[in-house]
């Protein structure tokens, strides 16, 4: 035995490595955040009050007509969205990342600031736009075609304009991923197909759209998903249409009588498709062998648009129009006006909705603290989870690490509003009172998007290679410090997009909050909605465009700041 | 068109979205319409509905004798003045006059209703309103 065995044996024994420790903590955070509640929810939907079993619920679901239709209205709607979504991004995305459209930058910005949008607050925007009576673009048209007033053109308050104004914010999902897949995909097949003969259309056919099919898929199935537990947009315009879809159906279950049981029992269906369609994402995307298939080329070459450049540029100049500038100009328009039914004229213009909204509502100071408090908690902290979950499940380091993103993952399943309920009864016992602080909030906030941190952080790892960190290792860096000094530095870009992705999406975020605020916790988005229902259209475009502005501002810092690096920005 | 708060209908109106309401509250109405906004409350001769805003105050409340206070103020004739005035709301308070503009309570037909005999037929009513109005 060689004289130096012991002395490293002791060395190793001294560094300890706090890998394990770390590995058990993380375990029981996700445990905490993501069983808690599904147990509960497994728990109610198969109990009765008195704590008898019964499947009565679940019967109920069946049988009753008023259950069974939401759901049907719901898949409806989901689906309808995917495929318009999918119809949209599509072409668009490939305008965008092979065609020498002009203006490409200013359309990837766009889709960005479409990306930010609250879904509810798009909805809203489109109420001011296109209410059958009251709408702009109808008064517009009655105006020009000088039409009876009980003429309209659009009606938004419909199972199509729902579609529509759903589809409108969650097109991004299916762009993000048909324009990244375009960009990394070389262009010599397109080419090779080009010199054996093959006219653009054919190319485009037979080459392209196959190329991209699995991200078009998979991006439709995340939109399919956002629309199916979406409750925000559905409660703005489908409850006046007078039609119900699942996640306002388990809304409704709560106003008195409440009957959390049978919520309960229908959000697990809600659940299982959901695990359904993830599952169908990860199958499509586990084909990938596409991507990588053309090795090292140049950059892929900008097809001429020729001709057809009108034809795109209307088509763009469209897609935006009714995506981001025209919302954007309602909520301006109505942010600047008294009431909706008034023209913008100097003499209509005042600061009156602005005057409302800071210096007399007492809830907004508040509420935009809350609001940007929970969004940088929320962020910070869900990140440092997802980069430490995502490295232990992609490096495999302890047994049972496939579990952590098991339980990373299952919040996606969980409706917002089902999982503010759980918590809701989880943690409002007298031994522990958290409803009615912001704790309650952040917890909601890191299961939702603890999911979605987790998928990014997890991708990118898969996109390092592990022998910068084994090197680090064979130099005696423990798993922990590897981890900090050289995989996250590497990951730098991937964890600010994430750190935005889930600073976005808790600050709209609403299916929870709605049930969890109380007037000490308020939020921003919170407020929108209560303002939506006492018809305050003018306040909530002044709150909705603040909103936006400040997410715009933090976005940009945190991808342009030069400590933080990177210049990437989420969605583009 | 549905809405889920009694606060909305009125402002339909007002935005111009909609040209009659039925139920809503009668509130709002007095404030857009003293506002200048175009819109008439009409009594329906079968009766009209009376919501009674409920006050009390909590078994275990910390500080109940400010609460007592509270209430003294919000039923004093001064509060329930600004209440009618500014907030469009009826008072019971026998020296608040109301403004002239406004028909009087006592010619207004109200519909009582029996909150224990209601409670039974609370799934039925809501089985009914689902099914005739969808939400």
């Amino acid at each position: 035995m060689s004289p130096l065995t012991p002395a490293s044996a002791t060395g190793k024994l001294l560094r300890v490595d706090l890998f394990l420790p770390a590995f058990l903590v993380l375990a029981l955070v996700l445990a905490v955040l993501v069983l808690f509640p599904l147990f509960w929810l497994f728990r109610s939907s198969v109990m009765d009050s008195s704590g008898v079993l019964t499947l009565g619920n679940f019967a109920a679901l069946v049988t009753d007509a008023t259950m069974r239709k939401p759901f049907l209205l719901a898949i409806g709607m989901a689906l309808g969205v995917g495929a318009l979504s999918c119809l949209i991004a599509t072409p668009l995305a490939w305008l965008v990342s092979r065609t020498d459209l002009p203006g490409r930058g200013v359309v990837r910005a766009l889709v960005t600031a479409s990306f930010v949008t609250p879904p509810f607050l798009g909805a809203i925007a489109w109420e001011i736009l296109a209410a059958p009576n009251s709408g702009m673009i109808n008064v517009l048209y009655r105006y020009l075609t000088d039409s009876p007033t009980d003429t309209f053109l659009v009606n938004i308050y419909t199972f199509s304009g729902l579609i529509f104004a759903i589809a409108c914010y969650t097109f991004p999902y299916v762009f993000t991923l048909v324009a990244n897949g375009l960009d990394r995909v070389p262009s010599d097949l397109e080419d090779a197909s080009a010199i054996l003969g093959g006219r653009t259309m054919l190319t485009l056919r037979r080459v392209t759209i196959p190329l991209v099919m699995p991200a078009m898929l998979a991006g439709s199935l995340i939109a399919i998903l956002q629309a199916l537990t979406m409750f925000g947009s559905p409660a703005i315009l489908a409850l006046p249409a007078g039609f119900h879809v699942i996640t306002t159906k388990i809304w409704s279950l709560f106003q008195f009588p409440a009957k959390p049981g049978l919520a309960a029992a229908a959000s697990l269906p809600l659940l299982l498709i959901t695990i359904l369609l993830l599952q169908g994402k990860s199958w499509i995307l586990g084909r990938k062998g596409y991507t990588v298939l053309g090795g090292k080329s140049g950059e892929a070459k900008l097809l001429r648009l020729r001709k057809w450049k009108p034809l795109a540029i209307v088509f763009v100049v469209a897609v935006m129009s009714l995506t981001v500038l025209l919302p954007y100009a309602a909520l301006v328009k109505t942010a600047l006006t008294r009431n909706v039914s008034e023209s913008l004229t100097w003499a209509t213009l005042t600061l009156h909705n602005f005057q409302f909204v800071f210096f007399e509502l007492s809830a907004t100071q508040l509420a935009m603290r809350n609001t940007f408090l929970l969004g940088f908690l929320t962020a910070t902290i869900g990140t440092a989870i997802s980069v430490l979950t995502a490295y232990m499940v992609a490096r495999n380091t302890v047994a049972g690490a496939r579990l952590l993103g098991f339980l990373a993952t299952a919040p996606v399943a969980i409706p917002g509003i089902v999982l503010g309920v759980g918590l809701f009864l989880t943690y409002s016992h007298p031994q522990l009172m958290l409803y009615g602080t912001l704790w309650i909030l952040l917890i909601a906030f890191l299961t939702i998007e603890m999911p979605a941190g987790y998928q990014q952080m997890s991708s990118a790892f898969h996109g390092i290679h592990p022998e910068l960190e084994e090197a680090s290792r064979i130099l005696g860096a423990s798993r922990l410090n590897t981890l900090r000094l050289i995989t996250a530095p590497l990951l730098r870009t991937s964890v600010i997009a994430t750190w935005c992705f889930i600073f976005i999406g808790t600050i709209r975020e609403l299916s929870a909050a709605i049930l969890l605020t109380t007037s000490n916790t308020k939020l921003v988005s919170v407020i929108i909605y209560d303002l939506n229902e006492s018809g305050d259209l003018g306040a909530i475009s002044v709150l909705g465009l603040t909103l936006l502005a400040v997410t715009f501002t933090v976005v940009f810092l945190a991808n342009r700041l030069p400590v933080l690096g990177g210049q990437r920005v989420p969605g583009s | 068109m549905q809405t889920q708060s009694s606060t909305e209908p009125p402002k339909k109106l007002a935005q111009g979205e909609r040209q009659i309401m039925a139920d809503g509250n009668e509130y709002n109405v007095f404030i857009l319409k003293e506002s200048g906004v175009p819109i008439e409350p009409i009594y329906a001769t079968e009766g009209t509905p009376l919501v009674v805003g409920n006050s009390a105050l909590l078994k275990n409340a910390p500080h109940p004798n400010a609460g007592k206070l509270f209430y003294s103020f919000l039923f004093s004739k001064e509060a329930q003045k600004i209440g009618s005035d500014v907030g469009g709301l009826r008072s019971f308070h026998p020296e608040v006059k109301e403004k002239a503009s406004r028909t009087p309570l006592t010619q207004i037909k109200l519909l009582r209703t029996d909150p224990q005999a209601l409670e039974k037929q609370i799934e039925t009513i809501k089985k009914n309103y689902e099914q005739y109005f969808g939400t």
